[in-house]
């Protein structure tokens, strides 16, 4: 090992260790971490901009657009109205109900927002019904996890391997997309067997929740329409962006362009609402990982899984999957499924081996592992500290209690698809 | 951010559900504070980008300042209201003032509750507002033009 390739690893295990501890925004310790890297020469510019992804981060901004304009139409709140009011009020179907609706839309949009768009209806809705909504919202959390490990821009890891991997939008919902619907059905069902004592409330309070008027919360019914038109047609273009020969930033950019042209939406009011925070840490994250790619770090580590695993794919593959479930529970899963991506594109590179099942298992672990602990997703996070601050606490302990057992068992079920439709 | 927005939602939410019509505006909340004499003057605004600009003074005591359409009209109208202030205060007669005007908010808290808590005879109404026409009349008898101590801007109601 060389000291160029020694001061990169010091720099990516602090930025790492930053990350991880909290002690520093994440954010600022990525972006000392890559800057740091510049400054000590081991690249230049040139490298720098060479190593972002544009795709990532093209569908991450585009999408954080569209949803930044689809929330001020009162969509959700409407759809969560409907739903509450279809099962007639009884928190036990309203629960199954919010998490398939909440992994549903987060096979779309980026989990967080969804949460954040579910929380005060679920708090208004379980008010109503004079019962706690951590129940709900654990369902809704959970589950959001879950649907956007089904598709290419439902989880950052996946815009991540799909970009870096070649991999589309189909390729994602066709392989992940079974194995998600049979996690999901097995989760809400779960909360609500754990929850069951809590679901229970007087007939007299489901009226409540009949004399809500889901037309109300349709804030701007033109918005709607021309919202749920451009997004149907992002939707399209994610499905035809590989027969077409586009990248899926071309599909959700420009549809983030034409939604802020028909939507005569105020772009400094848009814009601010754009996670910068995110698209930093991604960039920051891209020069640093791979910096480690460009100075050899990355193939000498593939050497190492191929000769632990004696290129032995199944036993690779289940590695992966459990590796990263387990570390995505207390890591973040971004930097690790950044780091990750080189390290397979390594394996294919060194083994010559069909790598494709390691994609699937380097998704389902990352982001289902995401369930584990309070700390292993962003939604989690911030879900916690929003319901703190409206007075219900979730803590570490409240969230793996529930969390863990359910993260894996997701990765017991995944492990089985796995084995028996991708690496017969 | 990330709170206010579910908070904003979920008011939102319940507002709308009352069938409000709710419109937020992104903006920033600014307070301006003055300490005149060992007085707390402060005022309360908001910027946006709509061009409407709502300023209320919260202190000494709280009064609705007006909605001004230039963030300028603002810092004039601040600028004229602490120089009132400066005025009173230097006269020696501001604690007797802040006492009566409380008297004043006062009696306005009290009436609104008398109409909105009880069944009132409508003798009352008039009774009322008698005895408050005499205040209004003693008020207006005071305010002379040889009197008048500030000519920077012309009072609003008398």
């Amino acid at each position: 090992m060389n000291l160029v390739q020694i001061i990169s690893i010091l720099v990516f295990l602090v930025t790492f260790i930053f990350i991880v501890t909290e002690k520093i925004n994440r954010t600022i310790a990525a972006m000392l971490g890559a800057m740091l890297l510049l400054i000590v020469r081991i690249i230049d510019q040139g490298n720098a901009t060479e190593f972002i992804d544009y795709t990532t981060i093209g569908v991450l901004v585009g999408m954080m657009i569209v949803v930044a304009i689809i929330k001020r139409t009162g969509l959700f709140q409407y759809l969560a109205i409907k739903v509450a009011k279809m099962v007639k009020g009884d928190p036990s179907k309203i629960i199954i109900l919010f998490g398939i609706m909440t992994a549903v839309l987060s096979a779309f949009l980026d989990n967080v927002t969804t949460v954040l768009l579910m929380i005060p209806v679920t708090l208004v809705i379980s008010k109503l019904l004079k019962i706690s909504p951590i129940p709900f919202i654990m369902a809704e959390v959970l589950s959001s996890n879950i649907g956007g490990t089904a598709t290419l821009i439902g989880d950052p890891p996946n815009i991540m391997i799909g970009s870096e991997a070649g991999l589309g939008f189909l390729d994602f919902l066709l392989n992940l997309g079974p194995v998600i619907l049979v996690i999901l059905f097995v989760t809400v069902f779960l909360i609500r067997f754990i929850y069951r004592k809590e679901l229970h409330v007087e007939k007299d309070l489901k009226k409540y929740i009949m004399e809500l008027e889901e037309k109300n919360a349709i804030v701007d019914k033109e918005l709607l329409v021309k919202s749920l038109t451009v997004l149907f047609f992002i939707i399209l273009g994610f499905f035809l962006h590989e027969h077409l020969g586009y990248e899926s930033s071309t599909v959700a950019l420009s549809g983030a362009a034409v939604l802020l042209l028909i939507s005569k939406e105020d772009i400094d009011e848009i814009l601010v609402e754009i996670e910068w925070p995110t698209i930093f840490f991604f960039i920051s994250l891209f020069i640093i990982v791979g910096t480690l790619e460009k100075v050899g770090v990355i193939k000498m580590l593939a050497k190492l899984v191929i000769d632990f695993t004696k290129g032995n794919l199944v036993l690779t593959t289940i590695i992966i999957l459990w590796a990263s479930a387990l570390l995505s529970a207390f890591l973040d899963n971004i930097p690790f499924v950044a780091t990750m991506i080189p390290l397979i594109k390594g394996l294919k590179a060194l083994a010559g081996v069909n790598i494709e099942p390691l994609w699937w298992a380097l998704s389902l672990g990352a982001c289902l592992g995401g369930n584990g602990t309070l700390v292993g997703a962003s939604a989690n996070v911030v879900t916690a500290g929003v319901m703190e601050k409206e007075g219900y606490k979730i803590t570490f302990k409240d969230f793996i209690k529930v969390g863990f057992p359910i993260m894996i068992i997701s990765i017991l079920i995944s492990s089985i698809y796995l084995i028996i439709f991708k690496l017969k | 951010m990330k709170q206010i927005n579910v908070k904003e939602t979920m008011h939102e939410m319940l507002l709308r559900q009352m069938g409000a019509n709710v419109v937020c505006f992104l903006g920033k909340q600014c307070f301006v504070k003055f300490n005149i004499n060992g007085y707390e003057v402060s005022y309360a605004y908001n910027i946006n980008a709509k061009e409407k600009y709502f300023l209320q003074r919260v202190k000494p005591y709280p009064m609705i300042a007006g909605v001004f359409e230039d963030l300028r009209d603002v810092v004039n109208m601040i600028q004229i209201d602490v120089e009132q202030f400066k005025n009173v205060i230097e006269s020696g007669k501001f604690e007797k003032f802040l006492e009566l005007n409380k008297k004043i908010l006062d009696t306005a808290r009290n009436l609104e509750d008398l109409f909105l808590y009880y069944i009132v005879d409508e003798e009352v109404f008039d009774e009322i507002s008698k005895e408050i026409e005499k205040v209004r009349e003693k008020i207006h008898e005071c305010a002379a033009p040889e009197k008048r101590v500030y000519f920077k801007k012309d009072p609003e109601t008398l």
